[in-house]
């Protein structure tokens, strides 16, 4: 579906008191938002609101400020007298294909009697939409799921984007959630509920047997406990990624933390580890492609080291021939047999008698004579095979220096990385920071656990699919045997085959899918970044792993600059909303904060045409707002579309008013 | 004179029950095998010639003709007609390589078996021990 915001209404919310409105009218070609503010009045926590209205959280916050702040204006809180109540209210109004949506999220809080301050620890959400011709409101369970079809939680961070936390895009351990909900956002869900339709109907036609036996009884037994395990795998499966994403969230506030704690030698370890970490990754990539190199050496040479005494042999035997002068055959075995079958050479004399008889003796000596250019092909291999043969030792000392170098520079990251958190131990504030690394390590280890759970169920479910497989064969196979169930094995030939129409063509839509994002964000790509001839490609495998191609052949995905990982980002975005027929408004917080100044032209002029059509609402400092980005922006911002964010005297609450 | 193979077969087989049940996990690219990426044409050269060397072969059970004899380079080809023209010492067996190529399943399909506990009991070692093998072959000769 297409949205567009067209208003939000924030009360009470953070540093926003009483009721707040910021419209946005939107037009397709200046389709440009702007609000300004200084670092700390307030942008991200607008688009704290939004995120917060969606999802029920905030994901730019800082941790320990998440903890420590209630959500509810302070000010609003304070003024309370015992007894009494407040809320904080975000509500989005947005413009979609269908007509107006009303999303609204509160939260409650107030003064107990003895006047302690409490917050309520549930939101209230409510989603207005129309339906059949009215507006129907939604609170209950399926408010979630209403929101999750419009833009889904996993791929919010391509449409909501927080300009600091470029980096955090591409990481791994979101890219399965990403493939999850393009599936979704794709109307894959319809495949998923087809295959749910017949394989019930399934069920149902195999209660109708009219003659069963106790073999049928059996396998029918048989089917019946692999179907039950299978569906048992695949909640724990779920359960697990579902918790594996909790985790993956909360390490990654804890990561924010420490990398913004405050403390400089803390936050200088944390980017440390970041980067050791990246290093890593990357390194353990390219051992890996290195050990698979080896790999891939050593069984192409074996065979021919194993074959090592024969191919000597059928050399030495070739060479003989060829010393003789068996080899190459000066006459062809059939052009003499020829001769003597017809009695009569070319020149017209006779072949007889004496003649006749040395020729065929002489035949006997030609058998090698139809083989002989191919044997002199076999002979130049022979020699090539021992060449490659003769470098086996040479090229295998090769690669384990290759291999051992890696393996070298990993464990002397990994001796910094320790070195790294006993540091972090003793520095200052070290309770606190060690709490933060317990947790740390507590979640990388949940994280480790769950991830082979995963793993192994899937191994398990996997096999018990292929012996449901043979079991409904060996079912259909018995079935056949009586006449009363003919019938019923048509029927169920025609849903098993459906069923697997079905599974091919999901495989297929699935591929069809990640090949257009791929192709349509490495085309989008080419055409923004500034050093076209730096890059050769982008590849988005299976997972939805993101590797950036440079030209010297490295994946450079974790060392663009922020630029260019913003215009990843924009590219990837930009293909999602083609491929997938949704189109969701594209927020971003400090956009140009940390680009640089040809990066910064080429984004103000060019995202707002590239992305013609969709809204853009941009939040930027004043520095970022400069004359040339004002200029640059000045003919896709609408009239009224331009906001600044005043802060009171004391800097503690703030407001949204128009940029004249 | 030519160049070409004289009756070559089209394709060559193996066993099906390896096929369905080994064959995609050893190449699965994403896994530890040191097949890993590698097609069932290298797997079969492999397993034939570690058969051969081993001087172990036996009829092709369930056999499945999956091998498309195009699809291996002609060093490999060379390397299969080895194992016959060394054992006749006879070049004239090159006039018809399709016995050739069935004698050259026999040892694939014990050559797989080898292979198949070989990496069972080695586990990741097992480029390692094909490795010194290899070496040992090199050093006697």
């Amino acid at each position: 579906m297409r949205f567009t915001i067209s208003s939000i209404e924030i009360e009470n919310f953070r540093q926003y008191k009483d009721t707040q409105t910021i419209d946005f009218p939107f037009d397709r070609k200046r389709n440009v938002a702007i609000i300004i503010g200084k670092n700390g009045a307030g942008k991200t926590n607008l688009l704290n609101a939004l995120t917060w209205c969606f999802y029920g959280f905030e994901t730019h916050t800082d941790y320990e400020e998440n903890e420590k702040m209630p959500i509810i204006n302070t000010s609003a809180l304070s003024a309370l007298k015992p007894n009494e109540k407040t809320a904080a209210e975000v509500t989005v109004f947005l413009d979609t294909d269908v007509g107006g949506w009303c999303i609204r999220r509160t939260i409650s809080g107030g003064k107990k009697a003895n006047g302690e301050v409490f917050i309520d620890p549930k939101t209230k959400l409510s989603v207005t939409h129309p339906l059949g011709g009215q507006d129907k409101v939604e609170t209950g369970d399926d408010t979630e799921v209403l929101i999750n079809n419009l833009l889904p939680n996993d791929l919010k961070q391509f449409f909501f984007m927080d300009g600091e936390r470029l980096r955090e895009f591409f990481n791994k351990d979101i890219a399965q959630n990403i493939g999850e909900s393009i599936e979704k956002v794709s109307q894959l869900g319809l495949m998923y509920k087809a295959a749910e339709h017949f394989e019930s109907l399934e069920k149902e036609l195999r209660k109708n047997v009219k003659e069963s036996t106790p073999k049928l009884d059996e396998i029918n037994q048989e089917i019946q406990d692999l179907t039950n395990r299978m569906e048992s795998l695949k909640d724990s499966i779920n359960k697990n990624r579902d918790e594996t994403k909790k985790n993956h969230q909360e390490l990654k506030d804890v990561k924010d933390f420490l990398k913004n704690c405050g403390i400089e030698q803390v936050e200088l370890l944390e980017n440390e580890r970041q980067s050791i970490e990246d290093a890593i990754k990357n390194l353990g990539a390219r051992h890996h492609a290195k050990v698979q190199e080896r790999n891939r050496y050593l069984v192409q040479i074996a065979p021919f080291i194993y074959l090592k005494q024969p191919i000597e042999q059928s050399l030495s035997l070739m060479q003989a021939k060829m010393a003789k002068g068996d080899l190459p055959p000066k006459i062809k075995e059939t052009l003499v047999l020829e001769l003597i079958e017809k009695g009569k050479c070319i020149c017209g004399s006779k072949v007889e008698g004496e003649t006749k008889k040395t020729l065929e003796e002489y035949s006997k000596t030609l058998g090698l004579s139809e083989i002989g250019e191919v044997a002199i092909v076999g002979k130049t291999k022979y020699k090539d095979i021992f060449a490659d043969i003769s470098l086996f030792t040479q090229k295998m000392d090769i690669f384990h220096q290759e291999i051992q170098s890696f393996e070298d520079e990993l464990e002397k990251d990994r001796r910094r990385l320790e070195q790294i958190t006993d540091e972090l131990k003793k520095g200052e504030d070290k309770e606190k920071i060690i709490n933060y690394e317990k947790r740390r390590d507590e979640l990388n280890r949940f994280i480790g656990k769950l991830e082979q759970q995963v793993k192994m169920d899937s191994g398990e479910l996997e096999e018990a699919r292929k012996i449901l497989e043979e079991k409904r064969t060996e079912y259909d196979k018995e079935l056949g045997s009586s006449e009363k169930n003919k019938k019923l094995k048509v029927k169920l030939e025609l849903v098993q085959q459906t069923l697997r129409t079905l599974a091919n063509t999901e495989i297929a839509i699935k591929e069809n899918l990640r090949k257009q994002i791929q192709d349509n964000t490495e085309s989008n790509f080419m055409r923004l970044i500034r050093k076209k001839g730096a890059f050769t490609g982008v590849i988005i495998n299976e997972k939805y792993e993101v590797t950036v191609k440079h030209v010297s052949g490295y994946n450079v995905i974790d060392h663009l600059s922020a630029g260019e990982y913003m215009i990843l980002g924009l590219s990837f975005m930009s293909a999602l909303m083609n491929i997938s027929g949704f189109k969701a408004p594209v927020i971003i917080d400090t956009p140009l904060g940390r680009i640089d100044d040809e990066h910064r032209d080429k984004i103000t002029t060019e995202l707002p045409v590239f992305l013609e059509g969709t809204q853009l609402i941009l939040f930027v400092t004043p520095t970022e707002y400069d004359e040339k980005v004002r200029t640059n922006l000045s003919t896709f911002i609408q009239k009224g579309n331009c906001y600044k964010i005043d802060e009171n005297t004391n800097q503690n609450e703030s407001k949204v008013v128009k940029n004249v | 004179m030519s160049e070409e193979h004289r009756n070559e077969p089209r394709e060559v087989g193996y066993n099906k029950d390896f096929k369905d049940d080994v064959y995609k996990a050893w190449t699965n690219k994403e896994s530890n095998s040191i097949f890993a990426g590698l097609t069932q044409a290298d797997i079969f050269f492999f397993a034939m010639a570690v058969g051969f060397n081993r001087d172990k072969k036996d009829e092709v059970k369930n056999k499945a003709n999956d091998v498309p004899v195009s699809v291996f380079t002609e060093a490999k080809k060379w390397g299969i007609l080895a194992t016959s023209i060394s054992q006749a010492s006879d070049l004239l067996v090159l006039k018809d390589e399709k016995p050739i190529y069935a004698e050259a399943e026999k040892y694939a399909e014990e050559g797989i078996k080898i292979i198949k506990s070989h990496a069972e009991k080695q586990g990741l070692s097992y480029p390692k021990y094909l490795e010194a093998e290899l070496r040992e072959i090199l050093e006697k000769d």
